[in-house]
């Protein structure tokens, strides 16, 4: 009886985030405010940030206390970059969604690579987000992907070339 | 009372022929080959209920296993086949880190299939009679895939950042809002017993309803031209991009 109702009211919470989830997934937004809300992304600052012989480096000249607070600092800073970068590849995915609507086939097609790099970014952010996190408790940790700051280059390229032949909103700048 | 649950029983099943006319004329099955094949088994199994009916007015052990047993399967098959077509196309990138997600959400739905028989099969005890028994369980298990499911395929859809086209969200939407207040209904069938049995009906044949007008709702209006409103490029666009290929070539 008691986990019947259980159910009950977990089908009740289900509805309810079904509904939620649904009317989310169709916001889609307008192109020029998403643009407003992109971040710029320092991808020379994030490498360095990440750089395991920079680290290397701070542990060999810094006493352990420093270098742990200093390394925090680093890491959290890293993970605000990855966060950023996801944040603007959500904003990207719904470019290349106009443009893989477009009559003409190279720009079709541009929307199409632009997409599956901002897919893939996405996955890299899930991916290294908690990686950073751990790499403050435990310094010196694998904290790969480390294409993730290529990936985001290429995404950049992807739109300011996109933005030769399609309105990108002046995306390609924001980035 | 009664007028009710004919009025839900018949009703929806009016819209759903309705709907598959559409989508058939609009040749949507090429895009959507398992909704439709969804909303055929939903008439079949209408026009096999009414049959039935009308030949033996007190339903057997036969018309229990047949309409109740089997037509909830096959019903929970095509469910779940509409939603792998719906995570399919959400995907639409050829790559391994896809696949990967696909293998992930694979595994899902197994455990989700697995938690809903562990559950149905400890839950179930409403009748002495072994059909009303298997149905119910089956019922409960197969609302609880399909409104896991739909909530795993909408927070990857959120986690992604992936916009589902307008007219296609109604399919989830609807599928979620029926598995769901059937998951209800068979959850409190299960604690009250035949008691609760024409309520839990009732709950379901309007939940029913509901998601075929969502259905309705979705995917009979028509598509919005997509794409940007604006076209061609303004002078600040160009000095934009001007300082961004200097900036990527130096």
């Amino acid at each position: 009886m008691t986990l019947a109702i259980v159910f009950a009211i977990l089908g009740v919470l289900a509805l309810v985030a079904i509904i939620y989830l649904a009317k989310s997934s169709t916001r889609h937004g307008n192109l020029d405010e998403l643009a407003g809300q992109l971040r710029p992304v320092d991808v020379r600052a994030f490498r360095n940030l990440i750089d395991q012989s920079e680290e290397h480096f701070l542990r060999e000249n810094l006493s352990f206390a420093d270098f742990r607070s200093v390394h925090r600092e680093r890491m959290l800073a890293a993970a605000e970059y990855v966060h950023c970068a996801a944040k603007n590849a959500a904003i990207l995915v719904r470019l290349a969604e106009a443009a893989r609507v477009s009559p003409e086939p190279e720009i079709v097609a541009a929307g199409e690579r632009l997409l599956e790099n901002a897919l893939r970014l996405r996955l890299y952010a899930w991916q290294m987000i908690p990686r950073l996190y751990v790499a403050i408790l435990l310094p010196g940790v694998v904290r790969g992907p480390h294409s993730l700051p290529e990936n985001y280059d290429t995404i950049r390229r992807q739109v300011v070339m996109l933005g030769l032949r399609f309105p990108t909103h002046g995306m390609s700048s924001a980035l | 009372m009664l007028a009710l649950r004919y009025y839900l029983w018949i009703a929806p099943n009016v819209f759903v022929a309705l709907l598959l006319a559409v989508l058939l004329c609009r040749k949507n099955h090429r895009q959507l080959p398992w909704f439709v094949a969804y909303l055929s088994f939903q008439i079949a199994g209408f026009v096999a209920s009414v049959f039935f009916r009308l030949h033996h007015p007190f339903p057997g052990l036969l018309y229990r296993w047949l309409v109740g047993v089997f037509g909830t399967g096959i019903q929970v098959f095509f469910g779940v086949g509409t939603i792998y077509e719906l995570t399919s196309k959400l995907l639409p990138v050829q790559h391994s880190f896809t696949y990967a997600l696909r293998i992930c959400l694979c595994a899902l739905a197994g455990a989700i299939i697995l938690a809903a028989t562990v559950s149905a099969a400890g839950l179930f005890y409403v009748s002495p009679n072994l059909v009303t028994n298997v149905f119910q369980s089956l019922d409960f298990a197969a609302h609880l895939v399909i409104a896991g499911l739909l909530l795993v395929v909408f927070g990857l859809a959120r986690a992604l950042a992936v916009p589902w086209p307008r007219w296609q969200t109604g399919i989830p939407l609807g599928l979620g809002i029926a598995s769901s207040a059937s998951l209800v209904g068979a959850a409190l069938g299960g604690a009250f017993g035949y008691p609760a049995f024409i309520p839990v009906d009732i709950l379901d044949l309007s939940a029913f309803h509901i998601a075929v007008i969502v259905w309705m709702i979705y995917l009979l209006r028509k598509p919005r031209p997509a794409g940007p409103v604006q076209s061609g490029f303004v002078q600040a666009d160009l000095e934009l991009w001007g300082q961004q290929l200097q900036r990527m070539v130096h």
